[in-house]
């Protein structure tokens, strides 16, 4: 997967992963966490679609494996983490930069108030 | 109501050797830690146990039929059936079902199945074909039922599997005892033409 103008859009899924792993290395957990924190509570992710997604993820490069080791705040158990990649950041930007631009589009539309503007 | 954790664990842990093998073996590890923090953090906040097994596992089930159908979609559906032990060993068993249902067949005499198969009083060519064909299905199984220990892990290792081996070889002494026992009856029959033989 590009990030290109021609890439189409993310799944809720994988853009709330790619957007929990943009500041940094996390686990299983630690994404289903930061994704709740990033969406206030709005989106909660099981195990079959976080680990679904990340398949997918992993395949097309969006996302690594970084090495195993223990979560400080956790307990004593050697975790995997994930990163996101060079491909990943940019399929994250051109996502976000076609969420502005359908903000903007709605904005021209009075749609939706330019107080709340990107 | 008080649940088991190690129970639980086992029981997803089971519950993962379904997913198709290239993805088991990827995230399988990570699956698991995460079902484990998952439960220690329901367990300290006092939420939910049973809400949170419950809707682990059918997300889980879901996540497994859905890793499937994408297998089969993509065109790799046999490539996975016949790479997982468990899998490789129930179609390497499989093959063995046309000649339990021809000889259930011939040795019952259901019709019309039968008259099909032996529409003469004596062994027509077609059985004799139907025959050959449903016997090289045997080694057939056997060979795609000891398939996973032939192929190397990530870790450059092979793995011996019990049920698979065991299966392959019954496969395999089915072939040899019924191409010897009905070889024999076929030359003294149908070659030697010895009278009341069958």
């Amino acid at each position: 997967m590009t990030a290109t103008n021609s890439t189409p859009p993310l799944t809720p899924a994988v853009f709330h992963i790619l957007l929990a792993l943009s500041n940094g290395e996390r686990h299983g957990y630690g994404i289903m966490k930061q994704v709740e924190t990033d969406s206030q509570g709005k989106v909660t992710m099981g195990a079959g679609t976080l680990y679904g997604s990340l398949k997918r993820m992993l395949d097309s490069g969006l996302v690594k494996e970084s090495d195993k080791r223990i979560d400080p705040e956790m307990d004593d158990e050697r975790r995997i983490y994930y990163q996101i990649t060079g491909v990943g950041a940019k399929t994250l930007a051109a996502e976000l930069e076609r969420y502005k631009r359908i903000v903007t589009l709605a904005q021209d539309r009075k749609l939706y108030p330019k107080t709340y503007g990107i | 109501m008080a649940y088991d954790q190690n129970t639980a664990r086992t029981i997803y842990k089971k519950l993962l050797t379904f997913y198709p093998r290239d993805f088991k073996e990827q995230l399988g590890e990570s699956m698991e830690q995460t079902f484990n923090d998952l439960w220690n953090e329901k367990r300290q906040t006092k939420q939910g146990l049973f809400g949170f097994i419950f809707w682990t596992f059918i997300e889980t089930i879901t996540g497994i039929i859905q890793e499937h159908i994408l297998l089969l979609t993509q065109g790799n559906f046999m490539k996975s059936l016949i790479s997982n032990p468990k899998s490789a060993a129930l179609a390497g068993f499989l093959f063995a079902l046309p000649f339990l249902v021809m000889n259930t067949i011939v040795g019952s005499r259901i019709e019309p199945f039968f008259s099909l198969i032996r529409p003469d009083t004596h062994t027509s060519p077609f059985e004799f074909v139907l025959l050959a064909v449903i016997l090289i299905l045997l080694p057939v199984g056997a060979f795609i039922a000891v398939r996973p220990m032939f192929r190397k892990r990530a870790n450059g290792e092979r793995k011996f599997y019990l049920l698979n081996t065991i299966i392959a070889l019954i496969l395999l002494a089915g072939f040899s005892a019924l191409s010897i026992g009905l070889g024999s009856d076929i030359y003294r029959c149908d070659v030697l033409q010895i009278p009341n033989c069958d």
